[in-house]
């Protein structure tokens, strides 16, 4: 039945400024957004296109011995055993370095070149939280590149045993060690690439002194390991962060290092877990001393 | 009305358009691939102040540095006292440019920049070139201190005397005034000022008419690399027959007084505001004249009267949209 | 309660600048200008206004809340937008302002849609979806006011915000200031060096010079009308002027001008009547005005000293 005809109506909107009356989250919001933010940004998320090749293609040489190892072993039934969880970090520790080096600048040097900083800090933000922010979001982008390589390595090893329950549990002592690597990397690694990356508006020279900080120490650590003699020969090893991470790392797994390797001068495992703290604190000083200072 | 345009081109410049005129356009053009930056234009400059307008990307500081010697035009030419701008060491010694972006080392001091400068032209005596530009942009005071200290105005200031420290006939600045506060502002249109006085040309490339206005009263409007307009500007307004000129009105009765001026065949439309009458007049003179004898004859007090568009700011709006 | 209110403000930098001295002033909401030669410490008062440094001595409070121990509170609620360049080219608008908007504090889906709003209010269109790197100048002006409004502000800083715009560009942007202030709602402080917008903009005049405070009032204040009338004619000013001085008047001719006092309101019909008679062209007739270039009309020795004066401190 049609409607009876209703007189003309119409209503115009009001489609001017509205007031927000809403939720206002405060600084734990802030600092949340922000480290989800910038660990997109480590792994290039954020900028779409280009951005996505160093991250990935660097994530993708980290995994890719554990995937030839889980290969080879499904295909020789388990007996290859090209690597195994305590040397992988070895096996990669230039990958890691380098993806520190590519991608610490990416988090803190391009808000200091677009001069982004002073709309940061015009908002509900400490520095300290956003140095925070920042180094939080690094660790956990070196640990999801460490770790991931381990974990297929791991599938890999319990996919091949009839007895899941069997393997898990034949497995399980190396649970610790595998969460406890990447963090070892992660706090001294990505510290130290974040905290001298901080220092540069320049991405490339930040990116240049952060690998140097770990590429040019091996041959120096080399040439005093060469040239000391006693205590300190031992020690030279140390000059290197990655040697302390890979010290560290087979302490944990409790392996020793290959005869003739730098790092086969029997310190004991206090020594490496020490050094990676001193080092982990003393360049999260020099992150948050540095945004302090650029505030003002 | 395009004739009429046609004729400003060749703008009245304070000083004669002589045949050796200071600075002299023909045809001039500059293209990169498809882009072209500068497309024909024709003006020629004596001495005195002539500001340069233009919206963002018209093409300006391509002009400034086609002039300047910089850049070598696609087509038509470009002459300095009479000679090509180009590939001409002689033309580099009658020019100065103060370029937009900052084009100083922090690490020199005031009065290295200006004497490197000195050097470069080849002076024979490049220090007291050096302290007499320093001295005509009133920078002695802190010639020794290195330029990454200075304030903005003081940075322009070097830039300035480095431009000027061979004395050269034509000075070209590129958005001069640039983050300078008024007072400063003020000390810099002195000194310009002072450089046409001496028989200078002096070229402006300002986004800044307020100001400009009171320094030049010649422009030259630049649009998407064409010459839209030159000379005075209240002329270019004149000769811009196909738009009505506005004014504004305050009477003591502004409804009568607008049916009155209804009448007059120089009035196009009225319109009545809240406290004010703003009147089109197809014919400017011809309402000039009616307004005061319409006002008298109704009884009505004319409190006040404004050409609405005739400011710098409304002429540069109307040739930005043609 | 004020907007701001400063006591005694005194800021003295690590290498001995002193920025700030002494100054004590109060605002109230409205569309505020802030003037002041480069080096004067309009920087500074802003900085100190946004929680970014604690004043030395003395202290100002924003919205009655205390800057140096509150910084976090007023940040939620204080929009800035800086001079300088400060976008990163490779996000796009939407992006970019939805991102400070939830470091403001605003939850993801409000963000979203303050962004879009917001967006939309300052003008951009569809080239809010491409990256920030292609934008004009004029384009990357509006982005910069967009995020200082996204999370609904009561007071927006905004330093310099016509700052390389071209003249149109300039139009609109002081078109967006005054609705923001008028139609949002929006207290808001601008500082420019160009006077000429100030006087357009603003209500509301505050002027430093040496880190102290030189003038506060209303703008009204500066830019009232004096008992001078100015009238401009075609051809003949001379005749006119004759013409009224015989009428009585002292007349005088200035420029193009020609000014006559105003003790009453005879000099209005005066002037029509003999313009009338004299069959002249009257395009011009206002009262005088003050404007703000006067307050910076230093006699020339006062501006080279200042100069100097602002050289050691810069």
């Amino acid at each position: 039945m049609p409607h009876a005809l209703e007189p003309a109506a119409g209503a115009i909107y009001d489609i001017g400024y509205r007031t927000y009356e809403g939720l206002r989250e405060g600084r734990g919001y802030a600092f949340r957004t922000l480290y989800f933010h910038s660990l997109r940004a480590a792994f290039g998320l954020n900028r779409g296109g280009r951005a996505l090749w160093v991250p990935w293609v660097l994530f993708a040489f980290a995994c890719f011995p554990a995937a030839v190892q889980v290969a080879a072993s499904a295909l020789s039934a388990g007996m290859a055993n090209l690597i195994s969880y305590h040397d992988y970090f070895d096996a990669v520790r230039w990958t890691v370095a380098l993806f520190c080096a590519a991608q610490a600048p990416e988090l803190v040097s391009r808000d200091q070149q677009h001069r982004t900083l002073p709309l940061y800090f015009s908002r509900p933000l400490r520095t300290g939280d956003y140095a925070f922010a920042k180094l939080l979001a690094m660790w956990t982008a070196v640990v999801i590149l460490v770790l991931t390589p381990l974990l297929i390595l791991l599938v890999g090893r319990l996919s091949m045993q009839m007895d899941f329950g069997a393997a898990l549990r034949s497995e399980s002592q190396f649970f610790v060690p595998i969460l406890v690597t990447p963090v070892l990397a992660a706090v001294t690694i990505g510290t130290i690439a974040l905290a001298l990356s901080s220092l540069f508006a320049r991405r490339g020279i930040a990116t240049a002194v952060a690998f140097g900080a770990f590429f040019m120490t091996a041959p120096i650590a080399e040439i005093l390991n060469e040239t000391l003699e006693g205590d300190p020969k031992r020690y030279a090893a140390l000059v290197n962060p990655v040697n302390v991470v890979q010290g560290a790392s087979l302490a944990v797994f409790d392996k020793k290092p290959g005869r003739g390797d730098i790092l086969d001068v029997g310190l004991g495992p206090e020594v490496f877990f020490g050094a990676v703290a001193a080092l982990a604190v003393a360049f999260t000083l020099l992150l948050v001393v540095r945004y302090r200072r650029i505030r003002t | 009305m395009s004739a009429q345009l046609a004729e400003a081109a060749v703008p009245a410049s304070p000083g004669p358009a002589a045949a050796n005129a200071a600075l002299e356009l023909r045809g001039a053009s500059k293209w990169y691939g498809n882009v072209v930056a500068v497309n024909d234009i024709t003006f020629s400059l004596g001495a005195g102040i002539t500001g340069l307008l233009g919206p963002n990307g018209a093409g300006k500081s391509t002009l400034l540095h086609m002039i300047a010697g910089f850049l070598e035009p696609s087509s038509g030419e470009v002459r300095v006292d009479g000679r090509p701008a180009w590939k001409n060491p002689d033309a580099y010694r009658s020019v100065g440019l103060v370029p937009e972006r900052e084009a100083v080392y922090p690490f020199l001091t005031g009065y290295q920049f200006a004497l490197m400068n000195a050097r470069l032209h080849g002076l024979p005596d490049a220090e007291a070139a050096a302290e007499a530009a320093i001295d005509r942009v009133d920078l002695r005071a802190a010639m020794h201190r290195r330029i990454g200290g200075y304030s903005k105005g003081m940075r322009q200031r070097a830039k300035v005397a480095g431009a000027l420290v061979h004395d050269p006939r034509i000075l070209l600045l590129d958005e001069p005034f640039n983050g300078m506060d008024p007072g400063q502002r003020m000390h810099m249109m002195e000194l310009m000022r002072e450089m046409a006085a001496q028989g200078r040309t002096v070229l402006i490339s300002s986004h800044i008419l307020e100001e400009l206005h009171h320094l030049a009263n010649n422009v030259l409007v630049v649009v998407a690399g064409r010459l839209a307009a030159s000379g005075h500007f209240r002329e270019i307004r004149r000769l811009m027959t196909d738009r009505p000129h506005t004014f504004t009105l305050r009477s003591s009765d502004d409804r009568r007084l607008a049916s009155a001026l209804l009448r007059e065949a120089s009035v196009q439309g009225v319109e009545l505001g809240s406290a004010t009458l703003s009147v089109r007049a197809a014919d400017r003179g011809g309402f000039a004249l009616a307004l005061p004898r319409v006002a008298r004859d109704e009884g009505v007090t004319l409190l006040e009267l404004r050409p609405t568009d005739e400011s710098l700011e409304s002429v540069f709006s109307y040739l930005v949209k043609r | 309660m004020p907007l701001i209110s400063a006591r005694d403000l005194t800021h003295v930098y690590p290498g001995g600048v002193r920025a700030l001295e002494g100054l004590t002033l109060d605002v109230e909401p409205g569309i505020i200008g802030f003037v002041g030669a480069n080096g004067a410490g309009k920087s500074t008062f802003m900085k100190v206004l946004l929680g970014l440094l604690k004043p030395t001595s003395g202290k100002v409070e924003v919205f009655g809340l205390d800057t140096a121990t509150r910084g976090i509170e007023i940040r939620q609620r204080v929009g800035y937008m800086p001079e300088h360049d400060c976008l990163p080219p490779d996000m796009t608008a939407t992006d970019f302002v939805s991102h400070m908007g939830r470091m403001s504090g605003l939850p993801k889906a409000a963000a979203r849609e303050r962004t879009a709003e917001m967006l939309r209010h300052v003008g951009l269109y569809e080239e809010r979806y491409r990256v920030i790197g292609g934008y004009s100048t004029g384009m990357k002006q509006r982005v910069k006011l967009a995020q200082a409004l996204v999370h609904d502000p009561r007071l927006l800083l905004l330093d310099e915000p016509t700052n390389g715009l071209d003249p149109a560009g300039r139009e609109e942007m002081l078109e967006l200031v005054r609705r923001t202030g008028q139609e949002f709602g929006i207290a808001v402080l601008v500082s420019s060096h160009l006077l000429g917008e100030i006087e357009r903009v603003c209500s509301y005049l505050i002027a430093i010079d040496g880190g102290r405070l030189t003038n506060a009032a209303p703008l009204g204040d500066f830019t009232g009308v004096q008992l001078i009338l100015a009238v401009e004619v075609e051809e003949g000013a001379e005749a006119l002027m004759g013409r009224l001085a015989a009428a009585g008047f002292d007349a005088r001719a200035e420029g193009d001008a020609v000014l006559l006092p105003l003790p009453d309101d005879r000099p209005y019909d005066a002037v029509r009547d003999a313009a009338a008679e004299l069959g002249l062209m009257l395009v011009r007739m206002e009262q005088r005005r003050d404007t703000l270039q006067d307050l910076f009309r230093a006699p020339a020795g006062a501006s080279a000293g200042k100069e100097a004066g602002h050289a050691a401190r810069a």
